[in-house]
């Protein structure tokens, strides 16, 4: 193990549910996506990755440091940026007075160095035209971005980004793509999102979280490729297949046992993941 | 002090333009100039593009970005509430008072209604002709006031703030103590308004100084709000317990709570809730509720 977060055996309960059990991972510098359907463990994971929460059991290694200690916990956060699920918003507060607040509480204390951090990162988002006003009064994704600019002070190793894409629309959602590709130059991202598309766009690696479990570590290309051989269109369904669905073109799109006569298309990453899915018998509503 | 120049009139249809000395010594340094003569110069540089043109030519490219640093800033500036302004004057550091001043627990709503609260306590104290009603309501509001400031909604940036350096017990104790201020200096205003009822500070003071300090305590394990019903909760049947103890009629004014017994108790209560507070500070930097 020697990427900047190693967990080992880490386990968090709430009461009898038990969120993620025994995990064990390494991060490397890049970007990891967390794929898994609602429920599987990633905000939890995440959390105890940023701090936020900790483990019950297990061994993090985060940055070089312990986050089980407060002067370990203390380190992490001067490197960390995060983007939890649900930003909370004053709605008095500006996008400006919001991450001029982040900003505070990771100790810009000087008002003109700090105001300067604020000013680049809301450009970095697009947001420099509306950053004085109520956010209140800013559509969701644009709240999303101004919560993705607080991530950003202060340029950290580690950014933890909790469905950062979730509100952007697609053309955002190329910008975000573009930023983080900046951004993450030499750090070491962790985002959880539910468009595979974006995994495989945006990371280097993909972690499959299925039911408190890591089911699979490995690039987007190998998760793809999991699914090779066992991806195959008809023009009507086939219900030897694990699963299906209907496409754009009207086709309908199948993953599982192929028939002998059937035609085999190139799997996606989505593919690969909805196969894993059903292997470890966990329920995903349809793909994204 | 303006000299009238050859050619055109500006762009603002002015018949003169400034020199060239007055310009160059303008874009040197527009501070040696007098009130009066650089208010003058400005209107007319407002006005005149040749002269603002001048102007730009003689000025370095890090002065401009310097003057323009500084009028964002000016203008970026976040608007601050009467609060952080008391807490600046005070001499609180900018960050500190406005992190302080951010929790909801110090918007003018939340001190409003302790405000009238404490009105509410008096006026009952002074229908019933005895102090009682507030000496055992007072405790309360420093209590809610606290836990408020610490409760899950407490940070104006929610989950947010939680893994960042500065929180912690450091930036809870601060809320905390601005807060109780706050709400002493009420519940003095409000003990004065009491006049000849009489509600020694001392007998109020220390159950109000435990409760709250027994909830931040209490909040190292479970959520704030579970730690302040339970604390109010628990004043209440101790404070009706001793009266019910010492007679269904007796004046709460009159029971040990506010006599010396009950004051050592709530002694006893405040620094053992102290002593919890200082050994589980840390719990302070993990999500509360979910820990």
């Amino acid at each position: 193990m020697n990427g900047n977060v190693k967990l080992e055996g880490v386990t968090k309960a709430f009461g009898s549910l038990v969120a993620v059990d025994g995990i064990d991972v390494d991060l490397a510098p890049g970007v990891t996506g967390l794929l898994g359907p609602n429920g599987a463990g990633k905000t939890t994971l995440m959390r105890m990755v940023a701090t936020v929460i900790a483990a019950d059991s297990g061994r993090l290694d985060v940055l070089g440091h312990d986050p089980s200690t407060g002067s370990g916990r203390l380190e992490i956060r001067r490197q960390l940026g995060y983007l939890p699920q649900e930003p909370g918003f004053h709605r008095n507060f500006s996008a400006f007075d919001f991450v001029d607040y982040v900003a505070i509480l990771k100790e810009w204390g000087d008002r003109s160095a700090r105001h300067d951090e604020v000013r680049r990162v809301l450009s970095v988002v697009g947001l420099e035209s509306v950053m004085h006003k109520r956010i209140g009064r800013l559509s969701g994704g644009m709240r999303r971005r101004v919560a993705i600019a607080q991530a950003l002070v202060g340029t950290p190793r580690l950014l933890v980004l909790d469905e950062p894409t979730a509100g952007l629309d697609p053309e955002q959602r190329l910008r975000f793509r573009e930023l983080l590709g900046t951004a993450a130059d030499g750090a070491t991202v962790l985002l959880s999102t539910h468009q595979t598309d974006d995994v495989a766009a945006l990371c280097n690696r993909v972690v499959v979280l299925l039911a408190g479990r890591i089911r699979f570590v490995g690039s987007p290309g190998d998760l793809a490729q999991r699914a090779d051989g066992r991806v195959w269109t008809a023009s009507t369904r086939d219900a030897r297949a694990e699963v299906a669905w209907v496409t754009g073109d009207g086709a309908v799109r199948h993953i599982g046992t192929p028939p002998a006569d059937a035609q085999l298309v190139v799997p996606t990453v989505e593919d690969g993941y909805l196969l894993l899915a059903r292997e470890a018998d966990v329920v995903v509503v349809g793909p994204s | 002090m303006t000299d009238t120049r050859n050619g055109d009139a500006g762009s603002g249809g002015n018949a003169w333009h400034a020199s060239e000395a007055l310009i160059e010594r303008f874009a040197v340094d527009p501070g040696e100039f007098d009130d009066a003569v650089a208010a003058s110069l400005e209107a007319h540089l407002v006005a005149c593009g040749d002269c603002r043109s001048a102007v730009r030519e003689r000025v370095g490219d890090s002065v401009l970005e310097e003057s323009w640093h500084r009028v964002a800033t000016i203008i970026d500036t976040p608007r601050r509430s009467i609060g952080e302004r008391m807490m600046i004057r005070l001499g609180v550091s900018e960050s500190t008072a406005r992190l302080v001043a951010g929790t909801p627990a110090l918007s003018l709503a939340s001190l409003g209604s302790i405000v009238v609260l404490a009105v509410l306590a008096v006026s009952s104290s002074r229908m019933t002709d005895s102090s009682g009603a507030f000496l055992v309501m007072a405790p309360l509001f420093p209590l809610v006031a606290v836990a408020s400031a610490f409760a899950s909604v407490a940070d104006p940036v929610g989950e947010t703030a939680v893994p960042t350096p500065l929180q912690g017990a450091g930036l809870v104790l601060r809320r905390a103590v601005v807060i109780l201020a706050v709400v002493f200096v009420v519940l003095g205003a409000a003990d004065l308004a009491m006049g000849d009822l009489d509600a020694p500070v001392v007998a109020w003071l220390l159950p109000a100084l435990a409760l709250p300090v027994g909830a931040l305590a209490l909040g190292t394990w479970v959520r704030a709000e579970v730690a302040a019903t339970t604390l109010g909760l628990s004043w209440m049947t101790v404070v009706l317990g001793v009266r019910w103890m010492a007679g269904q009629h007796s004046d709460f004014a009159d029971t040990s709570t506010f006599a010396p017994p009950g004051q050592f108790a709530a002694f006893i209560v405040l620094l053992s809730a102290a002593a919890v507070l200082l050994v589980r500070r840390d719990q302070f930097q993990v999500l509360e509720g979910v820990r």
